[in-house]
């Protein structure tokens, strides 16, 4: 009897901020914040993305990612490496090809994750 | 968290097949996700192996099957639908989840049995955790997954996780307690779980609960 009136305690107590959390959480099909960003020379570029924080539930948004056409799939990690400690995501570039920003935040958004902010440079540029 | 989950209520035959596997919580949270996972358990001096999928229409709504098979006799399936929403805010993803399930007669029966399962867990990239509560017929329970995560920053990580499962049914009470190892790579997940009785007057429970599973998510 106390396994289960505890469990229904804890029904109860989950179930109250779940209702909650429908009206008042952000999630990831909130709409992106507008971005600024500049043009990289080198092609590379950081995207901030809250909530990123797991390699294999991250891998679904890399894919996404590497499916637009703006996206250098043949250079390292196939043009997209998740950074799960700081949760940013480096992308590479086609040569002469412009970042598509609304499809790349899109692309996210349906990874289930929250994009923030896109500025140029890449992790080997933040290493020096 | 490196690492989801977990859980959602599944109205399963035993507390060791509710939803707190790796692929059917943690991934795939994408849409049009899915995935396919087996894993094997030896509880009651019994060994089942279950076959389980899960596809993603978007983060917050999934479908999930899962069949066991015991002697090569097929059990009763169980299908739910996790109900999602997510939260992101910097190094910090939650979910808070309903998930109703039914458990149908495939084993040849007759009798069909519903759940429901209320859910929350949260991640950071290094923290980990999930509260489940579940209700199937006659059994209510509780399970909670608490631990650590440690990303390779290449595609994978090591989760050391402690898991505590209650159960009350109308057999008795149980409470189960024990470690478990979770290795994701890529898009591939596996998860070995080994629990002991902590509390034991469940007339229909003996001895100790072992699981090993394997999973990939596309």
């Amino acid at each position: 009897m106390f396994i289960k009136t505890l469990a229904i305690a804890l029904l109860y107590t989950l179930l109250v901020p779940f209702s909650l959390a429908q009206n008042n959480s952000v999630d990831s099909q909130e709409t992106a914040t507008e971005i600024t960003y500049e043009k990289a020379q080198n092609n590379n570029y950081i995207v901030s993305v809250h909530g990123i924080v797991c390699e294999l539930c991250s891998y679904g948004v890399a894919k996404k990612i590497r499916k637009l056409s703006f996206i250098n799939t043949s250079q390292a990690n196939n043009g997209v490496k998740v950074d799960v400690e700081n949760q940013r995501i480096f992308i590479t570039l086609l040569d002469n090809t412009p970042l598509d920003k609304a499809a790349l935040f899109k692309a996210i958004e349906s990874g289930g994750y929250k994009p923030i902010e896109v500025i140029a440079g890449s992790q080997e540029e933040e290493q020096e | 968290m490196k690492h989801s989950i977990l859980f959602f209520l599944t109205a399963s035959v035993s507390i060791t097949a509710i939803a707190h596997q790796p692929i059917m919580d943690m991934a795939p949270r994408w849409n049009n996700g899915y995935g396919v996972q087996t894993r094997v358990e030896h509880a009651n001096s019994e060994t089942t192996t279950w076959v389980e999928g899960v596809y993603t229409f978007k983060p917050s709504v999934r479908m999930t099957l899962k069949v066991p098979y015991v002697d090569g006799e097929m059990g009763n399936a169980i299908l739910a639908v996790p109900l999602k929403r997510y939260t992101n805010e910097g190094s910090l993803t939650y979910n808070w989840s309903i998930t109703p399930s039914v458990r149908m007669p495939t084993d040849g029966g007759n009798d069909w049995d519903a759940g429901l399962s209320v859910s929350y867990s949260s991640e950071t990239p290094g923290l980990y955790q999930l509260y489940d509560a579940y209700t199937l017929g006659d059994k209510t329970g509780i399970d909670v997954n608490v631990g650590w995560s440690f990303p390779d920053g290449n595609g994978s990580s090591w989760f050391t996780l402690w898991d505590i499962s209650a159960q009350d049914s109308d057999s008795g009470q149980r409470i189960l307690t024990g470690p478990v190892l979770v290795y994701f790579k890529r898009n591939v997940v596996m998860r070995a779980e080994y629990k002991v009785p902590a509390y034991d007057h469940d007339d229909e429970w003996k001895g100790n609960f072992i699981n090993f599973g394997i999973g990939i998510v596309y």
